[in-house]
């Protein structure tokens, strides 16, 4: 998967007052390879959740840039993942397989997968709005994992959950995308970043301000926390 | 392929079904009230149009079961298709989608509640009025309606991305197009250039295509039906360009 010079601006137009606009990306270019594990940090509104958007198509550059998917299908995986907290998870697994392009009948036959992998059990058949935050990011990230995408993309996903949904999921990943699978995870954990990555960028305000290997990216990060207090 | 991708019709399909079961299952009478509010309208119309104000027409109440259920599947389908988009904020932002299909899952839900509605709709004039040829025509005019509402809700749908005031003048137009549709009188009885006017509100003929079948037994207006499915055909496959064409602002707008 290739960016070359992604720039994503958002306009806010008012009547009688001139537009608004904020650009969420500056520039970016980058390039995922097949296996890799890419690591994404930086401060809220620096446009983490943007250049993941970018990445699963969902999004596209502002006139100037390019983003080459290069045959690979994405997943992109947030906390809100698009489910309808009405409806049971059963149901919005079906749903989001829907939507991915099975049949009802094949999204239907992967919700006892799903069930196991989250551990969700009897559950799964409540309404999503009864779940915890951590009960939803287990659905949500069983649902997008067993779609089997050559990238994942990760917003946050581990940021709840106890430690034992992030060891079994960490675990499940690893196993799942060892060889030619790539991940994309964004996350304000550099711990997480540490064990799961081989290479980081630190964005900040929509540009790349350092890109590279874990711990020097990480430090020049957190270096410039430390300034800005 | 029409208008959208063959999976994402089924997926509309499935969606609207569970659109509808989340909807019922939030009322104490469920999906009762799909068939409770025409015949709450109706009584309105009829306790206003009989006891206050004599209507003189022969199967008053008849005439007005006709329009409400009729007038309220397209009233409703447009007014939901305001926030079509807006409410699929979520999955718009997870996944890239045509955005037609949100307005298609709006119409799909409200068509299949439609078809419980007719359906008793039917039984209740068949064992009343009776039953006669002319049903046979009432397919053709159902798809007419179901055309026009989803050329009306993809419209509404797209324009309330950019004015997002426009639901409110939406609402506004609605009620406004509900008086001007015959739907309590009949438009024949008007002075000439006053039927003329009305004329120009597609609701106000359609209202009267399923009377003829229903209260006359006469044939609807083919060639009218006709002009409706092949014009909003055309106006749909515009819009999909459009939908195509506006995509990345579309979204942006939606997310933003």
């Amino acid at each position: 998967m290739r960016l070359a010079n992604v720039s994503v601006t958002y306009s806010e137009r008012r009547l009688f007052a001139k537009p608004e606009q904020v650009q969420a990306l500056r520039g970016v270019s980058l390039r995922v390879a097949r296996g890799e594990k890419l690591g994404v940090i930086g401060a809220n509104g620096s446009g983490k959740s943007t250049l993941l958007r970018v990445m699963t198509g969902v999004l596209r550059p502002d006139a100037g840039g390019e983003m080459d998917a290069q045959g690979m299908s994405s997943a992109l995986l947030s906390l809100n993942a698009g489910f309808d907290s009405e409806l049971s998870g059963v149901r919005n697994i079906v749903m989001h397989g829907m939507l991915m392009g099975l049949s009802r009948k094949e999204a239907a036959a992967r919700v006892a997968e799903v069930t196991r992998m989250s551990g969700l059990g009897e559950a799964i058949h409540r309404r999503v709005s009864t779940y915890s935050t951590g009960m939803r990011g287990r659905l949500c990230f069983c649902t997008a994992i067993n779609l089997d995408p050559d990238v994942l993309l990760l917003d946050e996903i581990f940021s709840v959950g106890d430690q034992a949904f992030r060891t079994q999921s960490e675990k499940m990943m690893l196993e799942r995308f060892q060889q030619d699978k790539a991940i994309v995870y964004v996350s304000h954990s550099v711990a997480m970043l540490r064990r799961l990555c081989s290479r980081a960028i630190w964005l900040d305000a929509g540009h790349i301000r350092a890109t590279g290997e874990v711990e020097p990216v990480i430090a020049e990060y957190q270096c410039a926390v430390r300034e800005r207090k | 392929m029409v208008l959208i991708e063959k999976h994402l019709w089924r997926y509309a399909l499935y969606r609207a079904y569970l659109n509808l079961v989340g909807e019922a299952s939030k009322y104490y009478l469920g999906w009762l009230w799909w068939f409770l509010e025409p015949i709450a309208m109706t009584g309105v119309f009829f306790v206003v149009f009989t006891y206050l104000r004599s209507s003189g027409m022969e199967h008053f109440t008849y005439f007005l079961i006709i329009g409400v259920t009729t007038w309220l599947w397209f009233a409703n389908s447009v007014a939901n298709s305001t926030a079509a988009l807006a409410s699929a904020k979520g999955i718009i932002s997870q996944i890239r989608l045509p955005k037609l299909l949100f307005p298609i899952i709006v119409v799909t839900a409200a068509g299949l509640k439609q078809g419980f509605v007719f359906a008793i709709l039917l039984i209740f004039l068949g064992a009343t009025l009776g039953a006669n040829a002319a049903w046979l025509a009432l397919p053709l005019v159902a798809a007419a309606q179901l055309a026009l509402i989803l050329a009306a809700a993809a419209t509404v749908a797209l324009a309330c991305c950019w004015l997002h005031d426009l639901r409110f003048i939406v609402n506004s137009g609605l009620t406004l197009m509900m008086f001007c549709s015959g739907l309590f009188f009949d438009i024949n009885a008007l002075p000439p250039i006053l039927e003329e006017l009305m004329r120009l509100n597609p609701m106000a003929v359609m209202l009267e295509q399923y009377r003829m079948i229903f209260l006359h037994g006469a044939l609807p207006d083919i060639a009218w039906c006709a002009t409706v499915l092949v014009g909003c055909g055309i106006w749909l496959y515009a819009l999909r360009w459009a939908y195509q064409r506006l995509d990345v602002e579309l979204t942006r707008r939606v997310i933003a």
